[in-house]
């Protein structure tokens, strides 16, 4: 009996051996396996010893969810952007630092030469990370994949570029992209950092799609040295083009919950966390070593109303339904005040584009009543689609927005399950592609977007009209005018309610500076990521 | 005895046959992957070219004889999602869950048996009562619970371990504690209750007039005879192991193996999914077969019957 309480204490001393073995960070990471590990062990409270004269060796980053691929056509979505922005980039860039202004990127100068054509010069000396040099070819062969149907998942970034025909060889620097219509906003389309990143065509041609989703190679401050589902390292790359960015090794780490990522950060152990839920904001701002910074992003809550559903092709009805929404009390409960109320399907990054005085949406139950009195509405039950968890505070406003119709004497129940069925009402997200209503309502909304066929089969004759109009219009002012008039027939037809911009929560390290986009970019060049 | 092992083993190859089929065919009637795989607002067009690409359009027979010509060639198959193959995830994942299995496994099982052991011989005693309360309460709290709380205490108050993570040892200590706290707690009531039971037997009685000493009454006599019950738990434990537990993986953030078998099953990623289950399902029973093959060791009563 002796001997068995002595094994036992003799094994218990050795896990508490080697609890204390922690402080001895070297020797524990040359035991692990993997060669980046090290990364990862034992770096948890040693943040002083992480800088060097304005550099840091390693920048850590907790996300909720990774990217499944690292091939920019195949990943479209805020997943990716938060990785491949610093990997991949674009002939031209939309600032979000400077009101998503165009400028250029790879591409050193751009002229106009008709409505179809766009000439480029690219930026001499500009490297893969496999050390080839950037040409025309890669430019042709990067835009000539999303014609290839055979990809999976090529159809988003093929929509966003849908336009461009070829891509013309002047020489290794010179080139054109030319469009298939006339299309006033092909330069926002080569600079969608969403499916328009250059890759090599060399290096693609000899790994093929499947290892080069896993071991891609960009033009960008940061090559991927490693890539699994749940942890993705990154390394500088040396011979970038632009000013080297302060992180010698850059590691994104799938923290999927919020609680430990939030812990993380507070002690040391990541040095920048995304997706922190509006209720943890305070927690986080009391902390002396983190800064939390917090913006609306560019996407839009709808409560989608499917308008070929025999109760909700009533106008009156959906009409109803928008004006007992009081999406200002759901911006202010739900969100803190962080989220904004939209006015018009139209973000804030059109910059000029924009239209402030648009009409903002009315929140009005007695003409709400009137209407569902004048509608045919008979107290028939409908259903909130919602797929938990999906989207921030998702069940939170489908439940408020059923009281809210409730009020008016709307009947409806919101029935969760994983997948959303839109058979009635739904919840869904639009995401603005780019700064301009063809990255926005035109490209969600529009004829060909789908949304006739699923949801909107009533969509008006005129709207279809205005927006092909507006999508051909090369004139700025026009072509407000004429968005105008396009979001004044979608909100006069209700094919969904917008609710709000979302608002997203950065949290990071106050030895850095840094600044989030509202496009959920986490760019982590020079320009924008460093040391206090 | 070798026919009983025989037995045992064909058994265990028609349990994992048996289990595999059943995924392979419901996974399919849960939904089409190309909803989960594409965006909301990809034409049909797409859906059916990727449909197609998947081998997703054939009929399901045919499906499933290709995918078991497949097993049989080592081929288990690639991911819808990542477009890597199954066993490379698997590859990365496995040894951080066995990493983190492993010692919770050691610990359940050493500090479970000897908790119920002191706990049985000296019953009614203060540390018999705490064992046992302390016991149904780690059955009782749920993981997620107890996770969070430790990263509370020793990460964000005391900053002994980190958060989460992988790498050294210190980023195990919470996880592996958090994962032995529930089959430790299992282990010694069963343990207890088990040796309380032969302690009371007529045997053990007649062992004690022997003059036997009371070493080698509790473990030579005692606990061997209460050992298969607790065998028997440690077997179903295994399979955890190999599972993964998603919840404190995901508490701990810990890349292993359940995070992949769940998400493969959100995302309908059924080769990733046949794959985690497939190991899942042949740890268990092959931990349950030998567990099986050890009664008729410890017991030769079954070896001879």
């Amino acid at each position: 009996m002796k001997k068995t309480v002595a094994a036992i204490c003799v094994f218990m001393l050795l896990i508490l051996g080697a609890c204390s073995n922690g402080g001895n960070t070297k020797q524990d990471t040359t035991k692990t396996e993997a060669n980046t590990s090290e990364i990862t062990a034992g770096k948890e409270t040693e943040t002083p010893e992480n800088t060097d004269g304005g550099e840091v060796e390693f920048f850590k980053i907790g996300l909720a969810d990774l990217p499944k691929t690292m091939d920019p056509v195949q990943g479209v979505g805020n997943t990716t952007l938060r990785v491949h922005a610093n990997v991949f980039e674009t002939l031209l860039v939309s600032d979000p630092l400077d009101n998503f202004k165009l400028k250029p990127w790879l591409a050193e100068s751009y002229e106009r030469v008709d409505g179809k054509t766009i000439e480029f010069k690219l930026r001499p000396g500009v490297k893969f990370h496999d050390g080839t040099d950037l040409t025309s070819e890669d430019v042709a062969f990067s835009f000539g994949r999303l014609k290839d149907e055979t990809i999976p998942n090529v159809q988003d970034a093929a929509n966003l570029l849908r336009t461009i025909d070829h891509v013309e060889i002047i020489d290794d620097l010179t080139f054109r992209v030319v469009a298939s219509i006339d299309d006033p906003i092909l330069e926002q389309r080569v600079a969608c950092p969403m499916g328009a990143g250059i890759i090599p065509k060399a290096y693609f041609e000899k790994t093929g799609i499947d290892e080069f989703a896993s071991n891609p190679i960009g033009t960008g401050p940061y090559k991927v040295t490693q890539y699994s589902p749940q942890r993705i390292d990154l390394e500088r790359f040396e011979d970038y083009w632009g000013e080297k960015a302060i992180a010698a090794k850059v590691q994104y780490l799938e923290y999927p919950e919020a609680a430990a990522r939030i812990t993380a950060l507070i002690n040391n152990e990541l040095d920048l966390i995304a997706q922190v839920p509006a209720d943890q904001v305070a927690l986080l701002e009391s902390e002396k070593s983190v800064i939390v910074k917090s913006k609306p992003i560019t996407n839009m809550h709808l409560a989608v109303l499917n308008t070929n559903d025999p109760v909700l092709s009533d106008k009156k009805l959906r009409q109803a339904m928008s004006l007992a929404v009081d999406k200002q009390l759901l911006v202010d409960t739900l969100w803190s005040g962080k989220a904004e109320v939209p006015k018009g399907h139209q973000f804030h990054e059109y910059g000029d584009l924009y239209v402030e005085d648009y009409p903002a949406y009315e929140f009005n139950l007695e003409k709400a009543k009137e209407l569902v009195a004048e509608s045919n509405y008979k107290g028939e039950e409908l259903t909130y689609s919602v797929v938990p968890n999906y989207y921030t505070f998702g069940a939170e406003q489908a439940e408020a927005l059923v009281d809210m119709w409730h009020k008016i004497g709307v009947n409806v129940k919101v029935n969760f399950s994983d997948k959303k069925d839109e058979a009635q009402i739904s919840q869904w997200s639009n995401t603005m592609r780019f700064p301009d209503p063809a990255g926005g309502i035109w490209l969600q909304w529009g004829a060909d977007s789908g949304r006739r066929e699923k949801t909107w089969s009533s969509m008006p004759d005129s709207y279809v009209e205005l927006g092909q109009k507006m999508v051909a219009e090369a004139d700025l002012a026009k072509r407000k005018e004429l968005m105008v008039e396009l979001m004044k027939v979608w909100d006069d037809d209700v094919p969904a309610i917008p609710v709000y911009y979302p608002a997203e929560n950065w949290a990071y390290n106050s030895k850095y500076e840094w600044e989030p986009y509202s496009n959920q970019v986490i760019d982590l060049r020079a320009n924008n990521l460093g040391l206090k | 005895m070798l026919i009983y092992s025989l037995k045992k083993i064909l058994r265990m190859v028609c349990t994992v046959f048996f289990v595999i089929s059943v995924v392979f065919i419901f996974s399919r009637l849960t939904g089409d992957p190309t909803l989960y795989l594409l965006s909301d607002d990809a034409p049909l067009s797409a859906r059916i070219e990727l449909r197609e690409q998947l081998g997703l359009d054939r009929p399901i027979m045919e499906q499933y004889s290709s995918y078991i010509s497949g097993l049989t060639r080592g081929d288990m198959g690639t991911s819808f999602a990542f477009q890597k193959p199954v066993v490379d995830l698997y590859a990365e994942a496995l040894p951080k869950t066995i990493q983190l299995g492993i010692p919770a496994l050691i610990i359940s099982v050493m500090a479970g048996v000897f908790l119920g052991v002191v706990s049985a011989v000296k019953k009614d005693s203060a540390l018999d009562r705490i064992t046992m309360v302390s016991s149904v309460v780690g059955y009782t709290i749920p993981q997620f619970v107890l996770g969070i709380i430790m990263i509370y205490v020793f990460s964000l108050k005391l900053k002994l371990f980190p958060s989460g993570g992988y790498g050294t040892i210190r980023h195990l200590i919470m996880p592996v504690l958090v994962s032995c706290f529930g089959p430790l707690a299992k282990v010694s009531r069963l343990t207890r209750s088990s040796m309380l039971e032969v302690i009371n037997s007529d045997f053990l009685r007649a062992i004690k007039a022997k003059g036997a000493s009371k070493h080698a009454l509790v473990f030579r006599h005692a606990l061997r005879n209460s050992l298969i019950p607790v065998l028997t738990i440690v077997g179903m434990e295994v399979g955890g192991i190999i599972g993964g537990s998603a919840i404190i993986e995901s508490v701990f953030a810990w890349p292993g193996v359940g995070r992949l078998i769940t998400e493969s099953a959100i995302q309908r990623d059924f080769p990733v999914l046949q794959y985690g289950i497939l190991i899942s399902a042949a740890a268990v029973t092959i931990t349950n077969t030998l567990v099986d093959l050890s009664y008729a060791y410890i017991d030769p009563r079954i070896r001879e019957s």
